[in-house]
């Protein structure tokens, strides 16, 4: 496998299904996502995209979606990969008022969902390399 | 390239039944004959139309795009080009500018549509678009209708009133107060004809992230341009439009693109202590494959022009400041110095983090304002839009909106409040 996408959005079960590729971390945070992602690049994996993809705060935005390539052949922590965590786990320090996405309005809650898979849609059709689009 | 802005002030703006400048720069619109051109296009449900004026106890929300009325009266080219116009190059001429005045366009095209302008009381203060005459345009989309249909149907109709507005003033006769010269000599002569003067460009970095994120130049999706050059000129004749509905404060609305501060500052200063060689225009995608291609061309195409001195502006925050980082930390590494204009995200305190990516190459920076501080706005007398999502716009969060109208939120709800091109009511000067 070449390459994995963690997110917690549901939508991009249509045209991907569930597969190893593509995990579906249904109801996690999308502070939970980044650390799911913190674990692979610790294990030498590498983002193809920024994390902090969108002009949404990760505390406003219920919904994150990363794609990372796996570690090649000489292995090792990527620097940059590693920076760029680092970067977005700072982001999802957010203000106690923020908005959390339980509370958020139906519409609002799918238009997040589906503008999230609107961004990252040509990411990973690039690296996972198939699916469709909703 | 020579463009001549021919402006003609306005002082206020009313419904009438011939849309024409008055003898007293009032603005009147003939609101029928607007609404049947924009209702050519089939996708709205309906639209309505509304006027602010500066000190009005008004509120717009959510605004989508600002556009500033502009035709062109002679030279080759149309405003907007590739856009509501033909695709031929623009900036050279003369183009025809209500000046002082605006087309708002406001539609709910997610959820969580944002950005607020108030023509009175502290937001005012924030925002640019407090100080002109705006008429305002909301767009109900036909049931069914994709967002990016909605996005584009509103895009195109706000420019089309834009165009309208301009050419039916100045077909009505309005004439100018006063006109601006805009003109560049070819490459060949610029590089010879102020020698002890060294050679800046511009590195005008465009929000191309995807879906809401967007810009286009001649009507092309700047996120599949490889870096490009443009002559500053072509930028007033609306050669870059926003697609960008996402952070009000610091997206860089189709106004702010036909009247880039930068691009005026550094005509201004050509000649005096700069020789200002060009514009480059450069993208913010998300993969970081693609960034290092934008990065590594643009800072290629500067070096080409054998600058010294690179003024970079970004659009937006988080992603595109890695953007900006990268393309600061290649230039300083090609041997190019760096200005690089930004606004903070630094926390409701000011005490966090600004940028979401920094380097020590970045020793030359103009920040527009922290984006995070928060901002208490009044109930006001009328609202033009709709106010029910502000306690989820960003900048705002649960409770904003309180039951006699005032919301609190953070700055990064007023639409141009820290404009990252410096288009801005606040700030410093060095006298």
């Amino acid at each position: 496998m070449r390459s994995v996408c963690v997110t917690n959005n549901p939508l991009w079960r249509d045209g991907y299904g569930e597969t190893e590729a593509v995990r579906v971390m249904e109801e996690a945070a999308a502070a939970d996502v980044f650390i799911a992602a913190r674990d692979l690049v610790h294990k030498g994996w590498r983002f193809a995209g920024h994390p902090l993809y969108g002009n949404f705060s990760p505390t406003r935005h219920p919904y994150r979606t990363l794609v990372l390539i796996a570690p090649g052949e000489a292995g090792g922590l990527d620097m940059e990969s590693l920076a760029l965590l680092e970067q977005a786990l700072e982001a999802c320090r957010g203000d106690a008022r923020d908005i959390a996405a339980g509370e958020m309005p139906a519409r609002m809650k799918s238009d997040f969902a589906m503008l999230d898979r609107s961004l990252m849609e040509e990411i990973v059709k690039r690296y996972i390399g198939r699916g469709g689009s909703l | 390239m020579k463009l001549e802005l021919h402006k003609a002030r306005v002082r206020g703006i009313q419904w009438g039944g011939k849309t024409a400048l008055g003898g007293n720069r009032v603005l009147q619109v003939n609101r029928a004959e607007l609404m049947e051109l924009l209702a050519e296009d089939g996708r709205f449900a309906s639209i309505d139309m509304d006027i602010a004026r500066p000190g009005e106890s008004v509120r717009i929300v959510p605004v989508k795009d600002v556009i500033e009325p502009r035709c062109k009266i002679e030279g080759s080219g149309e405003m907007f080009p590739g856009m509501v116009g033909d695709v031929e190059s623009a900036g050279e001429g003369k183009t025809f500018v209500l000046e002082g005045a605006a087309v708002v366009t406001c539609g709910k095209i997610v959820g969580f549509q944002e950005g607020i302008i108030d023509m009175s009381g502290n937001a005012a203060e924030y925002t640019p678009f407090s100080c002109t005459y705006n008429l305002a345009l909301i767009f109900q989309p036909t049931e069914g209708l994709e967002i990016y249909e909605y996005e584009q149907a509103c895009r195109l109709a706000g420019l089309k009133a834009a165009l309208y507005l301009a050419r039916k003033a100045h077909e009505a006769g309005a004439g100018a107060d006063n006109v601006e010269t805009y003109e560049l000599p070819s490459m060949t002569e610029s590089f010879t004809k102020f020698p002890n003067l060294p050679k800046v460009a511009y590195l005008y970095q465009l929000q191309t992230q995807g879906l809401l994120h967007d810009s286009y130049v001649y009507g092309l999706d700047a996120k599949r341009l490889l870096s490009t050059l443009i002559h500053p000129n072509e930028t007033m004749d609306g050669a870059i439009v926003s697609g960008n509905c996402v952070s009000a404060c610091d997206k860089n609305s189709t106004f702010v693109h036909q009247n880039n501060p930068v691009i005026k500052a550094l005509y201004a200063r050509h000649g005096v202590d700069v020789n200002f060689v060009g514009v480059i225009l450069t993208n913010e995608n998300v993969t970081l494959a693609d960034k290092r291609r934008s990065s590594a061309y643009a800072v290629k195409l500067a070096s080409m022009l054998g600058v010294e001195g690179l003024v970079i502006s970004e659009e937006g925050f988080g992603n595109p400041d890695a953007d900006l980082i990268m393309n600061c930390r290649r230039a300083e590494s090609a041997g190019i110095r760096t200005v690089l204009i930004t606004d903070e995200f630094a926390g409701r305190d000011g005490a966090s983090q600004s940028l979401a990516d920094a380097t020590p190459e970045a020793d030359a920076v103009v920040s527009t304002g922290n984006a995070n501080m928060m901002i208490e706005l009044p109930p006001v007398e009328r609202v033009i839009g709709y106010t029910d999502y502000v306690d989820v716009i960003a900048g705002g969060f649960s409770g904003s909106l309180r039951e006699d109208g005032s919301i609190e939120v953070e700055l990064q709800a007023i639409t141009g409040a820290t404009c990252e091109l410096g288009f801005n009511r606040t700030g410093a000067k060095t006298l």
